[in-house]
């Protein structure tokens, strides 16, 4: 871990990385401290107007002041993020754990209903799953969950595989220790680093698909400012006030790629192999 | 009679982190026509180094030659060639075979691609007579049904009839000289003696002088005329394979000698410890960490490679004696 | 070969049957029923058990199923809701604009990545390098609904570009369509081309490391050779696997961009339907979309055995 740390500092791409999930985190956590306004507040005489020293990003079409919605927004980001790939990660484990140890039929009946998962586009699952449950916060989550879980699984599975073959765990099983004992204390371990790679990546995936989501009008409901949501409805005024698409444009993108600056680089780093 | 290849005073470096460090150093050697020439040490002692470096196939960077001259017929220093002379060269006049005859073919072309691929860039036949070529030389390696061989791929033929593959590429210009880095390392015992055995006929057939690299004394004494003994990168000993048979001088080919043997009452004997590591390299005599006969001032001061009898060099203070106590 | 495509297809079926089972079942699980989404919370009794038996809401759930099959299987995927239109139709008519997109969104993407991944893994960690790694991870992290809404907004503010309104069709008129098709395409390709130019990039590194290349410069090859005939060839089977996968992403990206640029394709299909709640349609379409994303998988590993000889076709 030390080592790891270590290489991450030589690496200027992965700090970027880490400075921008930072930035934005601290905008998730802190972020009513931070903003001047209420998110939902209307401003009714001042609709559509232009940054300035009171509305930093401006506002929008009924005087929401943007820079607040913003900050809101990535507080949403992040807890959609986290509490869906949480979701998707934690049944990842839990299948491909179980698959890759005993590679039976439960193997085999696990993974055919993950390629069943993986043969649908993953907006368009998601798409599907919150049409049915009905489009709020708990549903995106729960279909985003849904969605990541294919992937988690086969990492954790194809890892789980690959620790089995090694040697000290034939000799673990051959001095009589018991199954389940050896997955946690043996190949749980080994899973991680793939296991966190994944996240780090599946993180600003989930991240996108809600933006996704909520641009199609599917995910967060207004008034609650979800960034996808507001680029949707700036499309109607951006012409004549460009920073009401701008703003949450920019902290998508910002987000996102941070996110997959600090994966790649952990990836990197944690797998030298793919470099 | 001249040489078909002469290196002077070769030097490969590694380019580390922020570092250079050498890895061959000191290498001179001569090869006459017809001659089979051997290099002969343990892994990792830099004889694949050495003869990248005569292809111009070093990978730079990190590798790189920092001194030395390499002529090819007397006058061509291939250092110097431009890229576009040494492709011309290469595969044509040298040649070079692999030690893993498994990957060392494009699994995705045919033999009759790979074999014709040759011919394309050296020559300017046509396409019949080039096909007619390889079927010559598959025939001449000593391969059956040429015809139906050709249509094959990589992955459908065992690993001695891709190194006879191997040497019919190698062979099909006619080179002058062909290097062999480990020919017969990765073939079991019969099939080796028969690609050594294939290696000698095609070099009465075809006069062409054969630079063999291995770590095995047996293939030496089999095919060679004389050999180099590589240590740490650097030529130890070189002489005539008689001479380094019956008088060896340097303790490590003494060493490598007896490990050879081994008395049948014992354990094959092997030299104690391992090659020392680029970073870890002694100041002075590279072999020192692991001899027996090492003296104070070995690990001072690197020896000097001098003649110690007719036609035979040796690169150790036991024979530098008066010059010793000099210093 | 033709066996090796057969037996594959018939491998299919499985997963097939799995898709169009949890379609069926995740359809089931919509609160509130069909008619009264229809027919609102008023309507009769009577009336209510007329439709109900014709959409076969009456039957046990194993019978539903069969019988939504049995249709879909003989070309009849039912009727919409709203329109009563039906809905195969509809799906192939709107198919073609929707694999048009997918296509030359593909193409973009190859165009840009590929040569991008070959030219940083020959100038592996130096700028060059670093800055294809940069521009790959915008591609990726550049959701297509944002650089969409944002190229609009920069063509039309500095030079007043607005695309063309009123879908053709590429038949009708070519020129035009390929005009409005090219947006949207380049928007979606972006997503894909970063993840294809880093597989290009490992890919043609990881084969360069290869002992074989050594043997094609010992025979005397130019690196032009040895990159595009050789390194390039052997690098191309990861990088199908990789537009395999990326194809499923267009294909849903198609859904967002088709509603931004209004084009009148499967996705906005899919959307509207939800939107009106009218499900069969949804359902058909959704089916109609993963089997075609897995056939395209299907086709990608057939060229992947054809590409590498070392697949048997047994
Ligand atoms: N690209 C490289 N970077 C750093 N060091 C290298 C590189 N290539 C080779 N070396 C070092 O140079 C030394 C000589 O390597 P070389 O491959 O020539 O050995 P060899 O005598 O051919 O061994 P073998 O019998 O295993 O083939 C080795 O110690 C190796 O560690
Ligand atoms: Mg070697």
């Amino acid at each position: 871990m030390k080592e790891i740390i270590a290489r991450l500092k030589k690496d200027k791409v992965g700090i970027v990385g880490v400075i921008g999930v930072g930035l934005v985190l601290v905008l998730g956590l802190f972020g009513p401290w931070l903003s001047p306004h209420d998110s939902t507040e209307m401003y009714k005489e001042h609709m559509l107007e232009g940054p300035s020293a009171t509305y930093w990003f401006g506002t929008d079409e009924f005087g929401r002041d943007i820079f607040s919605r913003v900050v809101e927004g990535a507080r949403v980001s992040l807890y959609v993020g986290l509490i869906s790939v949480g979701i998707g990660a934690s049944l990842g484990f839990v299948f491909g754990l179980i698959a890759g140890f005993f590679q039976n039929w439960i193997d085999n009946l696990i993974m055919r209903i993950m390629d069943i998962l993986f043969a649908f586009p993953d907006i368009l699952l998601a798409l599907t799953i919150v049409a049915v449950l009905g489009p709020n916060l708990e549903n995106t989550m729960i279909a985003i969950g849904i969605v990541f879980t294919p992937v988690f699984t086969r990492t954790v599975r194809a890892a789980v595989i690959a620790v089995k073959e090694m040697e000290f765990i034939t000799s673990a099983k051959a001095i009589g220790v018991k199954t389940h004992k050896v997955i946690f204390r043996h190949v749980s371990p080994n899973v991680l680093a793939p296991f966190i790679v994944q996240s780090t990546l599946a993180l600003s995936g989930a991240i996108l698909t809600e933006a996704a989501l909520s641009f199609l009008g599917l995910g967060i409901q207004p008034p609650n400012p979800s960034w996808g949501a507001m680029l949707n409805e700036s499309r109607q005024y951006m012409e004549i006030a460009p920073w009401i698409a701008i703003f949450p444009a920019l902290f998508i993108i910002v987000t996102i790629f941070c996110f997959n600056l600090l994966g790649d680089s952990l990836r990197d780093l944690l797998d030298p192999k793919l470099k | 009679m001249a040489p078909i290849l002469q290196i002077k005073d070769l030097q490969i470096d590694v380019k580390m982190d922020e570092e250079v460090l050498n890895v061959v150093k000191n290498i001179n050697l001569e090869i006459g026509k017809r001659e089979i020439y051997g290099i002969v040490g343990e892994s990792g002692s830099g004889k694949s180094l050495t003869s990248l470096a005569i292809m111009g196939l070093l990978a730079s960077p990190p590798l790189q030659v920092s001194k030395g001259e390499i002529f090819f017929e007397e006058d061509k220093d291939l250092l110097k060639l431009s890229s576009r002379e040494l492709r011309k060269i290469r595969g044509n006049k040298i040649s070079m075979i692999f030690q893993e005859p498994m990957s060392a073919l494009d699994p995705l072309f045919t033999i009759e691609d790979q074999l014709m691929e040759s011919l394309k860039f050296h020559t300017k036949l046509s396409k019949k007579e080039m096909k007619r070529a390889c079927v010559k030389i598959i025939e001449k390696v000593g391969i059956p049904r040429p015809e139906q061989i050709m249509k094959e791929y990589p992955h459908q033929l065992s690993g001695g009839m891709r190194q006879r593959i191997m040497i019919a590429i190698a062979m099909l210009c006619n080179p002058k000289l062909l290097i062999a880095d480990e020919p017969t390392t990765a073939l079991d015992v019969t099939i080796q003696a028969q690609i050594l055995d294939l290696m000698k006929e095609l070099r009465d057939d075809f006069e062409t002088s054969i630079l063999m690299i291995t770590h095995d004394l047996g293939v030496i004494a089999e095919t060679c005329q004389r050999v180099a003994v590589m240590y740490a990168g650097e030529i130890v000993e070189e002489t005539d394979v008689v001479s380094l048979f019956h008088r060896p001088k340097h303790p490590y080919t003494k060493g490598l000698l007896k490990s050879m043997v081994g008395d049948r009452s014992d354990a094959l004997y092997s030299i104690p410890g391992k090659v020392p590591s680029v970073e870890q390299m002694p100041k002075g005599c590279r072999f020192v960490t692991r001899c027996p006969e090492a003296m104070d001032i070995c690990e001072k001061v690197s020896p000097d490679d001098l003649e110690v009898a007719d036609n035979h060099r040796c690169k150790c203070w036991l024979y530098q004696k008066e010059m010793a106590n000099h210093v | 070969m033709f066996a090796y495509i057969l037996r594959r297809l018939l491998m299919l079926i499985p997963v097939l049957f799995g898709i169009s089972v949890f379609i069926f079942l995740i359809m089931k699980m919509i609160p509130g029923d069909v008619v009264s989404t229809i027919l609102g919370t008023e309507a009769t009794d009577e009336a209510r058990s007329q439709l109900e038996k014709q959409f076969g809401l009456n039957l046990p759930i194993y019978q539903q199923y069969l019988q939504w099959m049995g249709g879909v299987l003989t070309g009849d995927f039912g009727v919409s809701l709203r329109t009563g239109k039906p809905i195969l139709g509809d799906i192939i008519s709107r198919f073609g604009l929707t694999l048009e997109l997918t296509l030359l969104s593909a193409f973009i993407s190859w165009i840009i990545a590929i040569p991008l991944g070959i030219v940083a893994a020959l100038k592996r960690n130096t700028s060059t390098d670093f800055g294809v790694r940069i521009i790959s991870l915008l591609g990726v992290s550049v959701p297509n609904f944002a650089l969409a809404t944002l190229l609009l907004l920069v063509l039309s503010l500095a030079f007043s570009y607005y695309p063309p309104a009123g879908y053709v069709s590429l038949f009708e008129e070519p020129m035009k369509n390929l005009q409005m098709m090219v947006l949207p395409a380049f928007v979606l390709g972006t997503a894909m081309a970063g993840a294809v130019m880093r597989m290009t990039r490992s890919s043609i590194l990881e084969v360069l490391r290869q002992d074989f290349i050594r043997t094609i410069r010992a025979k005397g090859a130019s690196e032009r050779i040895v990159i595009f005939n050789h390194a390039l060839k052997n690098a191309m089977i990861p990088i199908l696997t990789i537009i395999g996968m990326q194809i499923g992403t267009l294909l849903g990206g198609t859904v967002i961009i088709e509603q931004i640029f209004s084009l009148p394709g499967l996705g906005q299909m899919v959307l509207t339907a939800i939107n009106q709640r009218d499900y069969p349609v949804v359902q058909g379409a959704v089916l109609f979309i993963a089997t075609v994303f897995v056939l395209i998988n299907l086709f990608v590993d057939v060229l992947y055995s054809y590409l590498d000889p070392r697949i048997t076709y047994k």
